[in-house]
């Protein structure tokens, strides 16, 4: 199996504190891979290490074997998209324009890629089905809709590896369920690999191949949802009491 | 709910471009009819048509009406694009290019010519860029950090301008008898300006227009905020940089020849994006368009409302701007 994002003692330092200390972890092609952990743990900052928007104090981080920082911005962009947590839309942009958006790390003034980008776009729109909104506006679409929306400008990249900061944080239990299977169908039937933090543990779970549990920017364990989701864990994590069923399930029974 | 297409859409905002660039032309030949000799538009329309110049009227409207009006246009294109750069790029809507200290610096140097050495008055435009580049390269400086940050662009911006505006206060305050000049600089106005101010400032427009063009899908995908620019493969930090420098870079080429003319660079970029939307392939040339002919249209106004005497451009456009911006705030408050 090949490793698509690689970090490899990192350390991240601001002046006031530390927020990352001696993290290594390995992202594997073709899986999907959660980062998980309590409020202020470190894990978007290490997501945006891990994706080059933010450079580690020590350490590195490598993408499929080469240093991240040695890429230029648009060939990391052709290989890994990457959705923030609250990403920004002009008013006046339709869902069709801002898909087109994603072609960007393909673009340049001396190249005709109109077929291509066309081909691309029509893609992602089936794939996440926002076709019938394609002419809408993004501010004006749902949030499980809208969601879904970036997710297809990501795909209009092209990429191999899919990166997310908290993709269902702000939508309803459905549409949460909704784009935790378009992510699945996506791993399945593009073989796209998937990385992302959540915060609904069993969501997680359920949906995870790998994981990796940060506490106060250590890397407290990192495997199979199985291996790494132990009472003991939730308890020194996560503060909480909870049993974990076959499913592997977690059940909450209430705060230490 | 009628259903309106992409390409639908881009043909609309082609139709606006063309529109706005016809409101130009017209503004363009018929402000020449205007003024205080008695000139027709018919006069008008043979005279630039016709090979040489015979009559009082064929000199009136091709040495001085006809440059005086590719002058404003030049300017209002310079500032209006150069404003429309900048909100993109600090992500303000109040952003214009006296953020980044070009009218303070510009404004500064002509004054400290124009009060202290009278005698180089021919050398004001020059100075004048000079001022407002070094000006800018200030701005930059203090604002450099790991980085070019939007707030700390403003800050620097306001922080620099208050500095060199303290400067323009104490020299006209010294130097109460010779103001005059002075005044109409910092107003800003098109009186007198012809054919040598042309050929100083085309070459910079053109250069500085063509530059923001090529720019102008990056500033698309800014407005997608710096994470996901970033996540697109746009050099965020490195596209700020350059287009400022180019914003700085038309806007001093303007003021330079104009004074200090406020609001277009306000004002056009926010009319334009009423009409024409957010994409900056379009909006980039709506801004332009639109900021000269606006330019020539005050410009007019200014010549002809209390005829014979001027009311130069940069009152009229104040006072055309000040309620324009007010609304402006009232509406995205």
């Amino acid at each position: 199996m090949t490793v698509a994002l690689q970090a490899e003692h990192v350390h991240l330092a601001f002046p006031q504190k530390t927020v990352l200390e001696d993290v290594s972890w390995a992202v594997q092609e073709g899986q999907i891979s959660t980062l998980i952990g309590p409020n202020g743990c470190g894990k978007s900052t290490l997501l945006k290490v891990l994706v080059g928007a933010l450079e580690p104090s020590k350490g590195t981080v490598t993408c499929k074997g080469e240093p991240v920082r040695k890429l230029t911005a648009k060939e990391m962009a052709r290989y890994m998209a990457f959705l923030p947590q609250a990403p920004e839309v002009p008013a006046d942009m339709t869902v069709e324009e801002l898909v087109y958006c994603g072609r960007f790390p393909y673009q340049a003034w001396w190249k005709n890629t109109a077929g291509q980008d066309r081909e691309a776009v029509e893609e992602a729109l089936e794939d996440t089905k926002v076709m019938h909104v394609r002419h809408q506006y993004v501010t004006s679409l749902s949030g499980g809709e809208r969601q879904r929306v970036w997710i297809a400008m990501a795909l209009a990249q092209e990429p191999k590896l899919l990166v997310l900061d908290e993709p269902t944080t702000y939508l309803d239990i459905n549409h949460q369920f909704e784009i935790m299977e378009l992510l699945k169908r996506l791993n399945e039937g593009r073989g796209l690999t998937v990385l992302m933090v959540l915060h609904e543990l069993n969501q997680a779970v359920r949906y995870s191949h790998q994981m990796a549990v940060l506490h106060n920017g250590l890397l407290e364990a990192a495997g199979s949802p199985d291996e790494v989701m132990t009472e003991d864990l939730l308890r020194r994590v996560f503060s909480v009491k909870a049993t974990v069923e076959p499913g592997p399930y977690i059940r909450i029974h209430g705060l230490l | 709910m009628k259903v309106v297409t992409s390409e639908e859409r881009q043909t609309r905002r082609l139709l606006i471009v063309v529109a706005f660039a016809l409101l130009l032309a017209f503004a363009l030949v018929v402000s020449m009819a205007f003024g205080s000799a008695d000139i027709t538009l018919s006069n008008v329309w043979h005279t630039l048509w016709s090979s040489q110049l015979t009559t009082t009227q064929d000199r009136v409207i091709w040495n001085i009406r006809f440059p005086r009006n590719v002058v404003a246009a030049l300017v209002g294109a310079c500032l209006g694009v150069s404003g429309a750069i900048l909100q993109a790029v600090m992500k303000n809507p109040l952003a214009d290019p006296q953020i980044v200290g070009v009218s303070a610096g510009a404004g500064l140097a002509g004054v400290v010519i124009l009060i202290l050495f009278p005698a180089l008055e021919y050398a004001v435009p020059m100075v004048a860029f000079i001022g407002a580049m070094l000006a800018a390269l200030a701005v930059y400086a203090l604002a450099w950090k790991n980085g070019i940050r939007p707030t700390r662009i403003i800050l620097a911006g306001v922080a620099v301008a208050a500095f060199l505006g303290s400067g323009i206060s104490a020299l006209l305050v010294f130097y109460g008898d010779r103001v005059q000049g002075a005044l109409l600089w910092m107003v800003g106005g098109l009186a007198g300006r012809s054919w040598p101010q042309v050929y100083m400032l085309a070459p910079y427009t053109v250069i500085g227009l063509l530059l923001a063009f090529l720019g102008a899908r990056r500033l698309t995908i800014l407005s997608l905020g710096d994470e996901t620019a970033k996540g697109l493969g746009l050099p965020v930090e490195q596209t700020r940089f350059l287009m400022t420098a180019v914003a700085a870079l038309l806007a001093a080429g303007a003021v330079s020849v104009a004074g200090l003319i406020g609001f277009v660079g306000l004002i056009i970029p926010h009319m334009a994006r009423m009409c024409i939307g957010t994409d900056f392939r379009y909006l980039l040339p709506a801004s332009a368009l639109l900021g000269a002919a606006v330019l020539i249209i005050s410009d007019t106004i200014g010549r002809v409302i209390f005829s014979p005497v001027e009311i130069p451009v940069g009152i009229i456009m104040a006072f055309l701007g000040a309620p324009f911006f007010l609304y402006i705030l009232r509406r995205s408050a």
